[in-house]
């Protein structure tokens, strides 16, 4: 089974959810918080991110679609990009880098 | 049709539009000083009931979220939440409650909020002004509301060549007004005497040129806006990205072949989910 990468808000954080970065938080300089990554979040560690004013976390998650889905849901992404990157020219590297990274980031 | 408009005609009538809330000119200027920023918190703190209740109340929606009790005076929220954020609310908060003076469709001031989170986003990874960032971004379409207050009509006719026709938004304004909603923000920005950074970013957002996209500020809310439509932040059928400046791309140092550039538009992502549940 392969796994994914996903950025929330930490209201959306829940027990059991694996750090798939690790989470540092540091106040005047000082580190007041630190989990690495692969960490097991508990519900003690999301009641001290919240103290600490955490806004997010990036867990791991097992990806449960089959390679079909994966690719229909690549293929939606890549055709939504392409109607929102209209106006744009393609052709131009920058335009191209970024519209490659938003799409390697909405297909993840 | 057209009905055009002039500098002029848009500085005679923002008058009638409501005050620009003074306390954000007043903490631009003193941004990077903690201590006078905390003294034009004070002072505005003290004389302005109706600003204190609702920096409260979007202090409290975060208290909330974070599981710390209700806190009645903007000292304590101060100490809990740390000055820094207290700023970013302050900032917020000013420009949330201005523009909801304006019968204006929701999606602007989410697509507003996103392109602020982004922008400040991006000059924090730049080491860069972030405040004056945020506030850029939130103010960028401020000449959408201009529009929309002042000519409301013609503002929905340019509006559905973009929604229906397809049109570029800045073309489709061209042609009606003689300018787009970025020049008549400018103008705008101007006439409140924001810094000279952020009148440019709020004029050039859609197009810098590579001289202006130089500055740090304009080169955040180009980016920021694109990114807010890239990833849909919200989501709106027209989402359009018109340009990517490469200069803006280099004044902040960002490669989007890195894979830091995965990283960088996930803490968006979610920063602007957080910030949504803060100023709904």
């Amino acid at each position: 089974m392969s796994t994914r990468h996903r950025f929330l808000p930490l209201s959306m954080a829940a027990p059991d959810m694996v750090l798939a970065r690790p989470v540092r938080l540091t106040d005047r300089g000082r580190v007041v918080l630190n989990f690495p990554a692969q960490h097991s979040l508990t519900r003690n560690n999301i009641s001290q991110l919240r103290a600490h004013h955490a806004q997010y976390v990036c867990v791991q998650e097992e990806d449960f679609r089959g390679h079909l889905a994966r690719e229909r849901f690549e293929m939606d992404q890549i055709e939504r990009l392409q109607k929102i990157f209209r106006h744009t020219n393609l052709g131009d590297p920058d335009t191209r880098a970024f519209f490659d990274a938003a799409l390697a980031y909405r297909a993840a | 049709m057209s009905a055009l408009i002039t500098p002029e005609k848009i500085k005679q009538e923002i008058s009638r539009l409501p005050a620009f809330p003074t306390i954000i000119n007043e903490l631009l200027a003193v941004l990077e000083d903690d201590n006078s920023s905390m003294m034009v918190l004070a002072q505005h703190v003290e004389r302005d009931p109706v600003l204190t209740g609702n920096i409260l109340s979007a202090a409290n929606r975060l208290l909330r979220t974070e599981g710390w009790p209700e806190v009645r005076d903007v000292y304590t929220a101060v100490s809990l939440i740390g000055f820094s954020r207290i700023l970013e609310i302050v900032l917020t908060t000013c420009i949330a409650n201005f523009n909801g003076n304006f019968a204006s469709q929701h999606f602007l001031w989410a697509h507003c909020l996103a392109t602020g989170v982004a922008a400040q986003e991006l000059s924090s990874k730049a080491k860069h002004n972030q405040n004056g960032a945020l506030v850029a971004g939130l103010l960028h379409d401020i000449g959408q509301l201009w529009l929309a207050y002042f000519r409301p009509l013609e503002f929905q006719q340019a509006r559905l060549q973009v929604e229906v026709h397809d049109a570029d938004v800045c073309e489709a304004e061209r042609a009606m007004f003689g300018m787009d909603h970025g020049e008549v923000g400018g103008i705008v920005a101007e006439y409140w005497h924001l810094p000279k950074d952020i009148i440019a970013a709020i004029t050039h957002h859609h197009n810098p040129d590579d001289k202006i996209a130089r500055d740090p500020i304009v080169a955040a809310v180009h980016l920021a806006e694109a990114i807010a439509y890239a990833l849909d932040l919200p989501r709106r059928e027209s989402n359009a990205v018109s340009s990517i400046s490469g200069t803006a791309c280099r004044t902040l140092g960002i490669r989007w072949d890195d894979e830091d550039s995965f990283a960088l538009l996930g803490v968006i992502d979610a920063r602007y989910q957080h910030a949504l549940s803060v100023f709904p």
